[in-house]
């Protein structure tokens, strides 16, 4: 009971970290119609999934109040957007409201996002606003887009039932010159030559950055893994001062470039260690230029105390410095 | 917490809006830079408490400091503290640093800062300091008061200051005494200050120190004090190749002393005549040996007084603070 408690505090706090850091308006309101059927296949997040002899609902509200009375369990929403080209200039959000209990929210068939635990580990998070980034690399602009919602509810009100839904953007968008989401290299455990630029990391597992470890194979893992990523710095950005920007990592990283440690957020645990609050920070690391060359291994140790770990949300990628000032000067200034 | 051996004597307030900017550019330590698109940020308190909630990494502090004439006394900046670590520089020149940055991140966000400021980096009218900062979490930035410029009023009690550049090396450990100063293993070192926040962190051992000073013809028949402040934990003193003396000559109680209080000794040394040199210089070479933690000549006055000056500034470090260690009494007598 007690563990219960905390985790619902955590992920409270969590959102009301997120929410006093970015400053986001509304884009796109989604109230309304949705596409709906209870039941549980993974194929409804594909973006060409025929849901036409789908029931349709009202979001927000709870499915009990729309013909689903009594039904506990597993069901999907789908809605499809249209998202101009102009929006590659834009970060995106989608706000979800509250949804009873558990959400995973996938966008074209790919997860960004997700609240609570399924079975059969059932975790609820009844009570915490859903606010997902989206990464840039998961919308096609000038495009129909299809989200979909894999809700799971386990007793009494289900479904998204209450608050905002709708796509926000960020009034002061964070925009990397370089994206690095996407594919990383990934292992758990750790080794110092694990930093190392001509470390041979082939046979390591691929990941996606940003998300939870957890979410893509490793279910319960605590504890340290490695993140690993070899880049090239595009000829318009050589010359400049660059910064490394990793999102939020939960809980402690430290980050090395060429093999040379270049910064870190909070401390790896040293007998005993305190969980505090440095899943909340936005990582942005100043690479030294004399470490830059032709090819560029980024590695990042990351120590996960318990639950979410990992690189579990954007941005991720370069930004000049002179960019990254503005934008913490502009932050400042709101 | 040891009794501070220095008399501080504010020269110029610090506190207040500093020129402030995120990143890092070894050019931002330059005077001539232009910083007019900087943000102001108030001094001290943390840059999360002043809208970079969240921001860990490096960041640059600037203050522009205008003199009318370049300081007669020697100047050091302190600063309550900083979190993390810091390097400090006056007109784009190094003055100090505490911590250290990544790779070999370690944190001295407790420390008091007190900078000793070579008189030759000060020039009359703009002066810029620039504090490069790196914070690593939670609260950054310069955290703690004061922060301003300082005179060390024990200065004027020196015939002779010791402060300064010294000569350090950590190889000759084995050695008990008899180390060659002209050796190329030795590197320099700042008097006074922990030598683990000058290059050796978590150092623990025996170092040696070594500089060479002028006794000027002046100070021939005078009565003559080595003061070496505090020092982290004992050491044995040689000028020009003979011992003057050793911690143990200082400690009150012969008998049941914990050598691990040794580092709170305030030391002075009787300075044989016979030894000195009046007409060329004299070398003074000390072997010292930390037990644990934080090691060295870590706090002054640091120099050579003579007996009026030394009891003038007795009488008043012990009307000040009311504590002070009682090997004076036999010292003195």
């Amino acid at each position: 009971m007690k563990f219960y408690i905390v985790i619902g505090l955590v992920i409270i706090e969590g959102l009301i970290g997120l929410l006093s850091g970015q400053n986001l308006q509304n884009y796109l309101p989604l109230e309304g119609s949705w596409k709906f059927s209870i039941g549980d296949d993974l194929n409804w997040a594909d973006k060409n999934y025929d849901d036409a002899d789908w029931e349709s609902v009202k979001v927000p509200l709870a499915w009990e109040n729309q013909g689903f009375n009594g039904y506990d369990g597993y069901a999907w929403y789908r809605k499809a957007v249209h998202l101009p080209i102009d929006l590659k200039n834009e970060v995106l959000w989608l706000e979800l409201g509250f949804v009873d209990d558990v959400d995973e929210l996938y966008l074209n068939g790919q997860l960004i996002g997700k609240s609570g635990s399924f079975p059969p580990h059932f975790q609820t998070a009844y009570n915490a606003r859903r606010l997902y980034r989206i990464p840039a690399g998961a919308i096609v602009y000038g495009a129909v887009n299809q989200i979909a919602v894999r809700v799971y509810d386990a007793y009494g009100e289900g479904g998204i039932f209450s608050g905002k839904v709708g796509i926000r953007k960020e009034r002061n968008p964070f925009l990397m010159d370089l994206n690095l989401e996407g594919e990383w290299k990934f292992k758990t455990g750790d080794h110092a030559r694990y930093s190392m630029e001509d470390y041979q990391d082939n046979h390591w597992a691929s990941i996606i950055v940003p998300g939870a470890w957890e979410d893509q194979g490793y279910r319960y893992y605590d504890g340290i893994a490695w993140y690993r990523k070899t880049i090239e710095i595009p000829n318009h950005l050589k010359n400049q001062r660059l910064v490394l920007i990793l999102g939020k990592i939960d809980d402690v990283d430290e980050v090395y470039v060429n093999g040379e440690l270049i910064g870190q957020t909070g401390e790896f645990p040293d007998g005993s260690f305190m969980y505090d609050n440095a899943y909340k920070s936005q990582r942005g690391y100043i690479i030294p230029p004399h470490l830059l060359k032709e090819k560029n291994t980024i590695a990042v140790r990351v120590y996960d105390d318990q639950l979410t770990g990992g690189i579990y949300e954007g941005p991720v990628g370069i930004i000049t410095q002179e960019k990254y000032i503005q934008y913490w000067k502009s932050r400042r200034n709101q | 917490m040891p009794v501070s051996g220095q008399i501080w004597q504010q020269y110029r307030n610090l506190e207040g809006h500093w020129r402030f900017s995120i990143g890092d550019d070894p050019d931002w330590k330059q005077a001539d830079l232009n910083d007019q698109d900087w943000d102001y940020l108030k001094v001290p308190d943390a840059w999360e408490k002043q809208g970079y909630d969240g921001y860990n990494g490096y960041a640059w502090y600037r203050k522009s400091i205008s003199l009318k004439g370049v300081p007669q006394d020697q100047l050091f900046l302190r600063i309550g503290a900083i979190d993390d670590a810091d390097e400090v520089y006056l007109n784009g020149r190094l003055v100090s640093r505490s911590g250290s940055f990544p790779p070999n991140t370690e944190t001295a966000w407790s420390e008091e800062r007190s900078y000793r400021i070579p008189a030759s980096y000060w020039t009359v009218g703009e002066n810029v300091l620039a504090i490069k900062v790196y914070d690593f979490y939670n609260e950054g930035g310069i955290i703690r008061h004061p922060v301003g410029l300082y005179v060390d009023e024990t200065v004027r009690f020196l015939s002779v200051d010791l402060s300064g550049e010294w000569n350090f090396t950590t190889a000759y450990h084995h050695i008990r005494e008899g180390v060659d100063p002209a050796d190329s293993k030795w590197t320099t070192i700042q008097v006074p200050g922990y030598w683990d926040k000058q290059g050796w962190p978590d150092f623990d051992g025996a170092a040696w120190y070594s500089r060479t000073f002028a006794c000027h013809e002046g100070l021939k028949g005078e009565e003559l004090f080595l003061v070496l402040g505090r020092i982290d934990d004992q050491e044995i003193v040689f000028l020009n190749g003979q011992k003057v003396g050793d911690t143990k000559s200082l400690r009150r109680r012969k008998s049941f002393w914990d050598r691990t209080e040794d580092y709170r000794l305030f030391r002075a040394y009787r300075l044989p005549q016979d030894v000195i040199n009046y007409k060329s210089p004299n070398t003074l070479t000390l072997k010292v040996n930390d037990l644990m933690g934080e090691g060295g000549i870590y706090e002054g006055p640091v120099g050579i007084m003579t007996r009026v000056q030394l009891e003038t500034f007795y009488q008043l470090r012990s009307s000040q603070q009311g504590v002070m260690d009682s090997f004076w009494e036999w010292l003195l007598d």
